[in-house]
């Protein structure tokens, strides 16, 4: 049964990455460009799933450590020159004390993982501790979105504010910048590697406590495990990957602005990955190809349309269709492969519990 | 194994779909036959900014509309390319790049926000493009690739500061949306003020988006200024000024004066509310030059009787006209060099009058003018000047020293 | 100075919190839905008001009651289609809630324009209590939000329907077993939560802007008020409004309205932490 389950995972997996392998060979640079983009956005959907579709708790607010590695990255290339002009502006004359380290490079790029997942992992602390329920952490997750959205545009003298940071260079590996397609083979292999990750984790023993969280809390609990620290843990491992897909994008994207880190990116974020799949393994790759595809697709030709279709296909597959696309492909699969159910039927009865007990509070 | 094959077959059919998608794309150009020059027309249709730049899509829609009944560029007729970019400055960096790159277009015209502007930069100057950008912004920039049809702060200010001083007082206060164009504008507010014999007795930045006004009024009441110079843009200029009146101050004792606040936020504050604020703009719906009256006509026959037209959509028309004439003038419209190039000291009638485009710094000539909002919601002129004003993209009061790129 | 103005325009703002919180505080307080277009009925209301006192030309007070009735109906929709099937499954909710709201945000967009709207404050001028300004219309504002939580504490309290409504909230089997209709109990929670928001969007109209994407900002003051506040008491909405209400705006004088946000959201995570059924929480069930 095992073997079988791995088995479309894997066969979809292969798929994809053959897809997103060979894509560069036949697309003009634009197209691979965007694609790019894309794989960045699978990574980032990746660290969401394993907060939301593995541990039950969503984050509103996911942008906020996608932005934070993005800036931090997009510093250090501003700051390679000198005082740069956004500062240069507010009268600003020698890089401030907090921003030295970013002048090297190496130590940036650690601190762009480091950063979003302290942050994460600060407020998992706060919220997860006090035994509220998830439903108090998306509202916090998403008022520090609109914060830190706010804050970047505030402190423009820091952070170039609301226009952003613009023209950064490539990934500048080992000081010469990268072309784009190597960059993009780059990212691919770095977001292969986050799959295999994700893969890895949720099928080892800490992925089976993580679940059960989801499923039911106070019963890991009786087993004497602490559900409050695997939720914080789990939510910094996923600021960390965030944050690591910010980093990748600032180069792919060439600058990052406020609205990569706030609201609008975070809710583009839950809408790829509720449509595609949350708690699956090939959701995110599903989900991100797919509504992006349709929304260059769509939104040319109707841009106004393509908002309402999109409002009306969330309420339709939390309705319908929960497990989103690739969920339902799955159960479909464990369906009809097997005629033991099993493994259906526990996910649905687990799920039934967990709307039972949360609706405690 | 059959279970299996299906699924392949239905994995194949997605990614063949996904290929299709991403590499066929769809010609959203009218009609394209070989002959015709494309352009790009690169707006928000959606999000956040679609409030303005709609109408600015609209305006460059309708300019190429009559370039076209008028016989084109030549013998050929220009097919818009038009795309959305939905708000977000990363969208227009990638909308730009396939505008150039994929749709091979010989201009695009488009662009709000800085940040837009900023974002398309470094792709039009890498493709070697032409990117004619028609919003009014803080300065300080220059690109070969680039023409700004726009105002400059300098073209702004430089009437409006003095007069009023003479017609309002001296005393100023400042609130600006949390932005860059904000703080370079008030910069050189101030150095006007100085030469001028003015006095700044409060300054303010809000969030962009903020709605709550009650104790930014209060310092001003506090201060008591002749004037508020308002640079707030977005939802928070109406809130502002709603809440202005509604602490009953009065616009007869204490004016909003603004070069941001035009026709389109008039109508979502309410005449009532506007009335007897003070704006300063290159372009009034309200201008009287027999190019205007035809432009007002052609644009509400076409997009309804009540659309507000603003400055950013009067510079959206003229400049896909400008544009028209400049790719008349190039020998080669694939050329962008050929293109800028004619573009320089490129005049023509305006619906704001007479403007011309820089020979050396590829900004545009613009008109200043001061406005009173009337009891109606259209802006009374008060003032106008008879030529138009040089483009300083580093002001001389402020960087009198400050190098020119143009001339590198 | 103007610290007497800051305090009492601090209870104008709170009284402004009051108002958009109160329909959420129903909501989420007691039916425990977590109404993601929570915003979205605010901007119905205010679009509903421009409909019928600027296009229709008819009294603010007929704005405000058309605003209750038309959210009020749009409340029951959304109940009847779409939250009645996710009772108990919060995190569904939130997603599908989350979908409305941006569906109606482009309906609107679409049927009126993505410009802002205009509505004509009732009230003009302002009353003088010594130093301290006072326009009517945020006094009006100010005694509306004590109406509004008067009457819904009559609601809640002494009527039928709020009887089994807090019973319903408490206990729903044992309410079923009693033979009191639960889920029309549910709809018409809802329907009344949606009314008062629209309600608020109605009476923020004539001082905010009127555009489609007003909704967001009212839809996180809210939340942060009622989990300050304390969820499922009316009391805490009430005082949670004030301290959110009196902090930002006293805050703004000496950092900035951002610096003021920041503060006041550390406070809330605070809160969350020490104190995680509010701070104002009194009842307890």
């Amino acid at each position: 049964m095992l073997l079988k389950r791995l088995g479309i995972n894997e066969t979809f997996a292969a798929l994809a990455l053959v897809f997103l392998a060979v894509f560069p060979m036949f697309a003009s640079e634009f197209r691979v460009e965007l694609m790019g983009k894309f794989i960045v956005f699978i990574l980032f959907a990746f660290s969401l799933n394993l907060i939301w579709g593995y541990t039950g708790l969503l984050s509103l607010g996911h942008a906020v450590f996608f932005g934070l590695g993005g800036y931090v990255l997009a510093l250090s290339y501003s700051l390679q020159d000198g005082v740069p002009s956004f500062m240069a502006r507010f009268n600003i004359e020698e890089i401030p004390l907090l921003m030295r380290p970013l002048l090297s490079t190496p130590l940036a790029l650690l601190l762009g993982l480091l950063i979003p997942a302290l942050l994460a992992g600060l407020i998992g602390y706060f919220v997860f501790k006090s035994r509220v329920s998830g439903v108090y952490f998306s509202i916090i997750t998403l008022a520090l979105a609109k914060l830190f959205e706010m804050l970047i545009v505030n402190m423009q003298a820091y952070t170039g504010g609301f226009n952003g940071l613009m023209g950064l260079p490539r990934f500048p590996v080992g000081g010469e910048p990268m072309d784009l397609v190597p960059y993009y083979y780059l990212v691919l292999a770095v977001t292969a590697a986050a799959f295999l990750f994700t893969r890895w984790l949720t099928h080892s023993h800490f992925g089976k406590v993580i679940k059960s969280i989801r499923e039911d809390e106070s019963r890991i609990r009786f087993l004497s495990y602490n559900p409050a620290n695997y939720k914080i843990f789990v939510f910094a491992v996923s600021g960390l990957l965030a944050g690591l897909a910010g980093m990748l994008y600032v180069p792919m994207n060439g600058f990052i602005s406020p609205q990569d880190s706030g609201i609008a990116m975070s809710t583009s974020l839950v809408i790829w990955l509720a449509i595609g799949g949350r708690g699956t393994l090939m959701g995110p790759i599903v989900g991100v190809l797919i509504v992006n595809w349709l929304s260059n697709l769509l939104s040319e030709q109707y841009p106004t349309l393509w908002q309402l279709i999109l409002g009306g296909v969330m309420v339709l597959i939390v309705l319908y269709l929960p497990g989103g696309i690739y969920g339902a492909v799955e159960s479909w699969w464990k369906d009809r492969g097997l005629r033991k159910k099993y493994a259906a039927k526990e996910d649905q009865e687990g799920e039934a519990v967990l709307y039972k007990e949360s609706e405690v509070l | 194994m059959l279970k299996k094959s299906i699924l392949s077959i239905a994995a194949l059919v997605m990614i063949v779909s996904l290929l299709a998608g991403c590499g066929g794309g769809k010609d959203s150009t009218a009609g394209g036959s070989a002959g015709d020059i494309k352009v790009g027309v690169l707006f928000s249709l959606s999000g956040s900014l679609a409030v303005t730049e709609k109408g600015m899509a609209n305006a460059a829609l309708l300019a190429i509309e009559e370039i076209n009944a008028a016989g084109g560029i030549n013998g050929r007729s220009i097919s818009a390319v038009q795309e959305d970019y939905a708000s977000e400055p990363s969208g227009a960096a990638t909308k730009a790049k396939k505008l150039l790159q994929q749709d091979k277009v010989a201009a695009i015209v488009g662009g709000y926000t800085s940040a837009s502007r900023q974002a398309m930069l470094p792709i039009v100057e890498q493709a070697n493009g032409v990117l004619v950008y028609p919003t009014f912004y803080e300065g300080q920039e220059y690109s070969k690739n680039i023409i700004y049809t726009g105002a400059t702060p300098n073209q702004q200010l430089q009437e409006f500061v003095p007069w009023l001083m003479d017609n309002v007082g001296k005393k100023v206060y400042f609130i600006g949306s949390d932005y860059v164009y904000p703080v370079e504008t008030n910069k050189q507010v101030k150095e006007l003020l100085k030469l001028n014999g003015g006095e700044v007795v409060g300054e303010e930045y809000v969030p962009l988006g903020q709605s709550e006004f009650a104790s930014v009024i209060n310092k001003i009441k506090e201060a008591a200024p002749d004037v508020i110079f308002s640079d707030l843009v977005g939802d928070s200029v109406a809130a502002f000024y709603k809440q202005y009146k509604s602490y009953g101050l009065d616009p007869a004792v204490m004016p909003i004066a603004s070069p941001v606040t035009a026709e389109s936020e008039v109508v979502s504050m309410g005449a009532d509310v506007a009335a007897g604020h003070i704006s300063s703009s290159a372009y009034f719906q309200t201008v009287d030059t027999p190019e205007n009256a035809k432009f007002v006509e052609a644009y509400r026959a076409k997009y309804g009787e009540n659309e507000p037209i603003t400055q950013v959509i009067e510079a959206t028309y003229f400049s896909t006209l400008l544009l028209a004439e400049a790719l008349k003038k190039a020998e080669d419209v694939t050329d962008a060099e050929a293109v800028i190039g004619a573009f320089a000291g490129l005049e023509m009638k305006a619906p704001q009058g007479t403007v011309k485009i820089d020979p050396e710094n590829n900004h545009a000539w613009l008109n200043s003018r001061i406005g009173k909002v009337g009891a109606d919601g259209q802006f009374e002129i008060v003032q106008s000047t008879s030529e138009p004003i040089y483009p300083e993209p580093w002001a001389k009061i402020l960087y009198p020293e400050h190098e020119k790129p143009w001339k590198k | 100075m103007g610290i007497m103005q800051q305090v009492a325009d601090g209870i104008s703002v709170a009284g402004i919190l009051v108002i958009i919180a109160l329909g959420l505080g129903i909501t989420f307080g007691v039916m425990k839905i977590i109404n993601m277009a929570h915003g979205e009925l605010i901007m119905i209301g205010a679009y509903v008001t421009y409909l019928v006192c600027t296009e229709g030309k008819m009294p603010f007070v007929l704005g405000m009651i058309v605003s209750f009735l038309v959210t009020a109906l749009v409340g029951l929709l959304l109940e009847r289609f779409v939250l009645r099937r996710l009772y108990g499954r919060p995190l569904e909710t939130l997603l599908a809630t989350f979908g409305i709201s941006l569906f109606l945000q482009q309906l609107i967009r679409m049927l009126f324009g993505p410009d802002g709207k205009s509505v004509v404050s009732p009230f003009q001028g302002v009353l003088m209590i010594g130093e301290v300004a006072a326009p009517y219309f945020r006094l009006f504002i100010v005694a509306i939000a004590i109406v509004m939580v008067l009457t819904t504490a009559y609601v809640m309290h002494k009527t039928k329907f709020g009887i089994q409504l807090r019973s319903v909230s408490q206990n729903r089997d044992m309410c079923e077993c009693l033979g009191i209709n639960t889920s029309k109990v549910d709809a018409y929670t809802f329907g009344f939560g949606a009314g008062l928001a629209g309600l608020a969007g109605s009476i923020l109209a004539p001082i905010k802007s009127v555009s489609p994407t007003m909704g967001l900002d009212y839809l996180i003051d809210s939340f942060m008020v009622v989990v300050l506040g304390g969820v499922g008491s009316l009391m805490g909405t009430l005082f949670g409004s004030a301290a959110m209400g009196e902090s930002n705006q006293l805050l703004t004088t000496f950092m900035g309205e951002t610096g003021a946000k920041i503060v006041v959201f550390l406070l809330i995570i605070l809160v969350i932490r020490f104190k995680p059924e509010g701070l104002f929480r009194m009842e307890r069930r």
